[in-house]
């Protein structure tokens, strides 16, 4: 039956009575209502009709069909003149693709406010604007007519998009601590760029348990590990589960703070009691910090419960280059600029690519009035340097060869403020002014 | 556009994009504005003057009251600054790694939220003031509401997080936006049953908080702020939401100068407001719901045009015909 080319621009004024078929490349239309304002005549109009279909979401369209309704849908885009920088999503309630990145307008005048004022003029600033116009417009038509890769690869994103959210309890899932074994499993591996598993630090595991994001960080269009250069480090960590146990963590593996990532959960779901002064329930690893005074040394920012998922848009490889914006990634809070196309790394801190987790400086020092499990930060780092930098990294960091970890996780001295330093040098955090910056390797005991 | 006595435009309006407009917890007198002019302004609309103004170093993208004599701002200047209008003196609150992008207060609760560019989400105790924690979110914050003791927060990437403000331990619901483009603004209905959504794409979504699979399934989406021309349907961003608190039905601002009001459970439009100058940046209801603060702001989403429109802000004295439901 020949589909409604109506329906597909989403209004056919037959609705469900309509002798053409109505399915459409998203499955978005099937919730499509629209409004009656009674009084006038406007384009508007509910139909009812859309009710009577239930589960719709049991209809949903094939992998193929939504990949077919794609070439009408950058169309639709194109003409409707919408933003051209936003982030794509095949189907709702289902993560973007992971080659569009999300900038908003604010952020562009943000960018061009700055450029007026380090500059003068706007020069700069027109011609990245141009330049992105074109990135995306060019990832725009890759997606209008995909090549046969491409198509293999969108098709295999949305299956296993649809699988992870199936895994997880509704699509909106509540966050449960056990949420890293349970979730990830049938995420593993999708070979999404047929390259090895342990591209996907977050993916393969969903290891930050985020049980809704497959988060195949990988890009689609091309074929290498979005994290760039993390790969070799990164799979080292991640790649091969047993060796991402206790003892890269510097602990026994009942204490372990990362538990043990064959049991499952990966990072510390059960670190009940562990070094950190978990609760019982709530992983400061899996979940946000809470203000709570002392027990938590995440007082400041939730670590990698949080950023399980990082942009993916971000670590894309654009079509199987050495990663150009996409490794950039402008929208990530790691680079200095919008536009900058190098990974300024603002401090020497490989985990403030990560905004929330300066508590990557956890690992070197017991100065949080924990038990003293952290090893000297050196050997907590001596075997994951490069490869912890990609693990809290969102694939930003430039890896870090070992030999720099020490020199990258500390804050030097100097570059602390008075307050921090008296934080630091005091035997215990003042609620409300613990530092945000590592400390110093001077102050670690 | 002619003044009337149901709609005005207010006097001495920012020189530069309006960012947000709010509205007094308590008053429909008073109105705080945020600009890239890097002011943030009190008005008086009865007397349609300004009555206060402070200065941030950079451009201001929201501000909040906390009550009728505090005011909190942030902006490009990746500062929090508290304001009291009484003794006319800033307190600088704390910073953001990042421009801050959204500061909201949350009266049952006592907190000052801002969200911001630096992916995190951080809350502020108004009494001493200090900071009360800093949460990690998925990406960048575009925006976020506050909802008795839920805190729901977009962020790039489609990505909407469900915290309760009583317990940061964890986040209570984790979930991809269900319009397929970026999200521009999520607003709390007041009954606190669910949350609006709208993206850049001409489009907004009605949700619910319980997870229940019966209430999920009255979920849902429709299209806005489309124009057609000449065949071709220009698609607009749905930049703000507003909420009338009394009747929970919402008005909705895009880029096409339209403003619509709907009603979200007989999913039905009340009423369309005649066309802006440019843009809707910014809506406000007022907290009896008896006035509608419009700001028509240019904001460069189609870059630089020949002639930039002026920032103003409309007053609108808005009836029960428009926005209450009619059933």
């Amino acid at each position: 039956m020949t589909v409604c080319r109506y329906y597909l621009q989403g209004r056919c004024k037959f609705g469900s009575n309509c002798r053409f078929e109505h399915s459409d490349g998203g499955g978005s239309a099937n919730r499509q209502l629209q409004f009656d304002s009674g009084r006038d005549n406007n384009p508007y109009k509910w139909s009812a009709s859309q009710n009577n279909k239930p589960a719709t979401n049991a209809q949903q369209c094939t992998p193929e069909e939504i990949v077919n309704g794609l070439s009408v849908m950058i169309q639709t885009w194109e003409q409707g003149k919408m933003w051209p920088f936003s982030c794509v999503a095949l189907e709702k309630d289902m993560p973007c693709i992971p080659e569009f990145s999300d900038l908003s307008t604010d952020e562009l005048r943000w960018e061009a406010y700055e450029m007026m004022k380090t500059s003068g003029n706007l020069n700069t600033y027109t011609e990245n604007i141009k330049r992105l116009s074109n990135e995306y417009s060019n990832k725009r038509q890759m997606l209008k007519n995909p090549s046969a890769s491409v198509r293999q690869q969108l098709i295999d994103f949305i299956i296993s998009s649809r699988q992870n959210s199936s895994t997880s309890d509704s699509k909106s899932s509540i966050f449960k601590p056990s949420a890293f074994g349970t979730s990830s499993t049938p995420s593993t591996n999708n070979g999404i760029s047929g390259g090895q598993s342990s591209n996907n630090i977050f993916g393969g595991q969903s290891s930050f348990g985020s049980s809704v994001q497959p988060k195949k960080t990988d890009n689609l269009f091309g074929g290498q590990s979005s994290f760039g250069a993390q790969n070799q480090t990164s799979g080292s960590m991640f790649g091969n589960n047993n060796q991402a146990s206790a003892s890269t963590f510097g602990g026994q593996s009942s204490s372990s703070i990362f538990g043990n990532a064959a049991q499952g959960s990966t990072f510390g779901a059960q670190a009940t009691g562990g070094v950190f002064g978990n609760t019982a329930q709530a992983s400061s690893f899996g979940q946000a910090s809470t203000g709570q005074p002392a027990s938590s040394i995440f007082g400041q920012s939730a670590t990698f419960g949080q950023t399980a998922a990082p942009t993916p848009s971000s670590a894309g490889s654009i079509f199987g280059q050495s990663a150009t914006f996409g490794q950039t990634a402008a929208p990530t809070p790691a680079t200095g600029t919008v536009f900058g196309q190098g990974q300024s790394q603002p401090s020497s801190n490989p985990f403030t690519t990560n905004p929330g987790t300066q508590s990557g400086s956890l690992f070197g020092s017991t100065g949080f009035g924990t038990t003293g499990t952290s090893s000297t930060g050196s050997s907590v780092f001596g075997n994951s340097a490069a490869p912890s930098a990609g693990l809290f990294g969102k694939g930003q960091t430039t890896p870090a060869p070992l030999s720099n970890t020490k020199n990258t996780v500390y804050t030097p001295m100097d570059k602390l403020t008075a307050d921090e330093k008296a934080q630091f040098e005091a035997d215990h955090f003042t609620l409300g002014r613990v530092p945000i910056k590592p400390p110093p390797r001077e102050l670690v005991k | 556009m002619t003044d009337t006595p149901s709609e005005f435009k207010i006097k001495e309006p920012p020189s530069d994009g309006i960012t947000a407009t709010k509205f007094g917890p308590t008053s429909s007198q008073f109105l705080l504005v945020s600009s890239w002019d890097t002011t943030v302004r009190l008005y008086d609309i009865i007397a349609n003057n300004q009555r206060m103004i402070y200065n941030h170093s950079d451009p201001v993208l929201d501000c909040c009251f906390q009550d009728s004599v505090h005011s909190f701002s942030g902006g490009v200047d990746n500062t929090l600054k508290m304001y009291d209008f009484n003794t006319q003196s800033e307190t600088i609150v704390g910073t953001h790694d990042k421009p801050i992008r959204c500061v909201e207060y949350g009266g049952d609760v006592n907190v000052v939220v801002t969200g911001s560019w630096d992916s995190t989400v951080k809350l502020w105790d108004p009494r001493t003031p200090c900071c009360a924690g800093s949460f990690t979110q998925p990406d960048k914050v575009y925006t976020l509401s506050v909802a008795g003791d839920r805190l729901i927060v977009g962020t790039a990437g489609r990505r909407v997080l469900v915290w309760d403000l009583r317990n940061m331990g964890y986040v209570q619901q984790r979930k991809e936006s269900s319009l397929k483009y970026q999200t521009r603004c999520i607003r709390c209905f007041p009954n606190k049953q669910g949350y609006v959504l709208s993206s850049v794409e001409g489009r907004v979504a009605v949700e619910y908080l319980d997870p229940s699979p019966e209430v999920q399934k009255k979920k849902y989406a429709f299209k806005c702020h489309r124009i057609k021309e000449n065949g071709v349907e220009s698609i607009y961003p749905v930049n703000a939401i507003a909420f009338h608190n009394q009747y929970n039905t919402f008005a909705t601002g895009g880029s096409d100068g339209y403003v619509n009001i709907w009603d979200g459970f007989n999913k039905k439009r009340l009423c369309q407001f005649h066309k802006y100058p440019t843009s809707i940046s910014s809506l406000a209801f007022s907290n009896d719901g008896s006035v509608l603060a419009i700001a028509s702001s240019y904001m460069f989403e189609k870059g630089q045009l020949d002639e930039t429109p002026e920032d103003e802000i409309f007053i609108r004295n808005v009836s029960d015909q428009e926005t209450k439901p009619k059933s």
